[in-house]
């Protein structure tokens, strides 16, 4: 019961805030930014650097992203791609609304006695957020997501790969820079 | 001034973490090999860990994907005298569940679930698992993992049995499943309690067993006579000195509360032929 709540409540959240706002401001041109990510996900905490193609109310970043973790996860230190893709439902001057599907993979080699194959794990994320303008073109923000994980890892006792599945969140501190 | 003072900070934390082992210097009863061994499977649940202790995602993690040794997991006895692995004393402080673990049955218990963390009240469905379905799943890997049985001897009905009534079935319960399973090779059972061990002995000599103490000047009579394998030990509570008594009398050495870099440092330092650790790729990354 208590969970059906919880999952009420954020799906609920959800659908109010992406609910589309009318746009204050919107624009037709294209233009380009880097943005850069600090995020907490099922893989712990990640840096990402994208460059990323405004169009309208669209957005589409693609980029690196580097694991910070050193605990808990066997994941430190790795590196994989990420791709973003943002609608920004509401676009004032000093502020912007946005939903985003993300999507970052990371390939890590595991540790342990006699471990030599990588696995591979991939996280997509439906995110909600806002950014707003810190001063001139730069903008600050977060986002709150929710998604799954996939995991292709090396079994080494039974030397088969297993695929393990599962949600995920993503809690993200966001900085970008239009050029 | 801050500049100096930010400097030396972050050297002092860059060194702090830059701390190497020479493994290869490791001398134990194990040939210089340290068992890497999950607490509750892939280590208690915290903000970075999500999975529950004793859940089995926990420990198919610990053993799948981290190539963890082997876990440790609490046994209780339920009502109607199943084991099931469970750590804390009431079901509320870990689940949905009220009460004992004795007080419900296993029937009961495979609907209580864990919910005291964010990640797994919204996302997880883990209920508790009983000792078979462990042991079902190691008994079917190609590389056995260690099953070290955590013995909670003091969570009984004392309406129902006496202490000794207690742990004569609580025992020869666990190693009526281990031996259906055909494990007790690859099984240790550890307690606090001296009866305990003593009927697990009785029953059957081959499961190895771990007595619980810092004290090993005190108890190394007791270690010696009663064919236990080797001793438990909070890493912060045993000396260097203690390790090497009990290690020069064949008895091996199990260190556990080893969850940050300090003490994981400080326990593969000892020199332990076992650590549990709440921190499974930590620690390999001190020792691979």
């Amino acid at each position: 019961m208590k969970n059906r709540i919880n999952k009420g409540i954020i799906l609920l959240l959800f659908l109010i805030s992406s609910a589309d706002t009318k746009a204050q401001e919107s624009t037709n041109v294209f233009s380009a930014s880097a943005e850069h990510n600090t995020f907490l996900s099922f893989t712990g905490l990640n840096l990402s650097m994208m460059l990323v193609g405004n169009y309208k109310n669209h957005s589409l970043g693609v980029g690196i992203n580097s694991s910070l973790q050193n605990s808990y996860f066997p994941y430190q230190r790795t590196n994989g791609i990420i791709a973003d893709y943002k609608y920004y439902f509401l676009t004032a001057k000093n502020i912007k609304g946005f939903v985003s599907i993300n999507y970052n993979n990371k390939n890590y080699s595991p540790l342990g006695r006699n471990v030599t194959k990588e696995n591979k794990i991939h996280e997509y994320v439906y995110n909600n957020g806002f950014i707003t303008r810190l001063y001139k073109s730069l903008w600050i923000g977060n986002s709150i997501g929710f998604g799954g994980y996939t995991e292709r890892y090396y079994d080494v006792s039974e030397q088969t790969y297993n695929i393990k599945s599962g949600f995920n969140y993503r809690l993200n501190a966001i900085l970008k820079y239009d050029f | 001034m801050t500049s100096k003072l930010l400097t030396f900070l972050l050297l002092a934390i860059g060194l702090s973490s830059c701390e190497k082992i020479d493994v290869g210097r490791i001398e134990n009863l194990n040939g210089g090999i340290i068992h890497v061994i999950g607490h509750g499977g892939a280590g208690f649940q915290s903000a970075f860990n999500e999975l529950p202790e004793n859940s089995m995602s926990s420990i198919e993690r610990a053993i799948e994907v981290y190539n963890a040794e082997g876990v440790e997991i609490d046994i209780q006895l339920t009502k109607d005298e199943q084991l099931v692995a469970y750590h804390d004393n009431k079901l509320e402080t870990s689940t949905d569940g009220f009460g004992y673990i004795y007080q419900n049955t296993l029937a009961e218990l495979k609907n209580v679930h864990y919910n005291n963390e964010f990640y797994a009240t919204l996302f997880l469905k883990e209920s508790i698992i009983s000792l078979e379905e462990v042991l079902l799943y190691f008994s079917s890997r190609r590389i056995k993992p260690q099953l070290h049985l955590d013995l909670r001897t003091w969570l009984f009905d004392s309406e129902k049995y006496t202490e000794d009534e207690f742990l004569k079935v609580y025992v020869e319960k666990i190693i009526d499943v281990v031996t259906k399973y055909n494990y007790q090779s690859n099984t240790y059972i550890g307690s606090s309690s001296k009866k305990a061990l003593k009927y697990s002995f009785e029953i059957d000599s081959s499961i190895r067993l771990m007595y619980e103490t810092e004290n090993i000047s005190e108890e190394l009579n007791y270690l010696t006579a009663n064919n236990i394998h080797g001793i438990i030990a909070y890493n912060d509570r045993i000396s260097i000195g203690a390790i090497q008594l009990a290690q020069h009398n064949n008895i091996r050495v199990l260190l556990f509360n080893v969850k940050s870099q300090n003490s994981i440092v400080e326990a593969v330092n000892k020199h332990p032929e076992y650590i549990i650790t709440d921190n499974i790729p930590k620690l390999q990354q001190v020792l691979y």
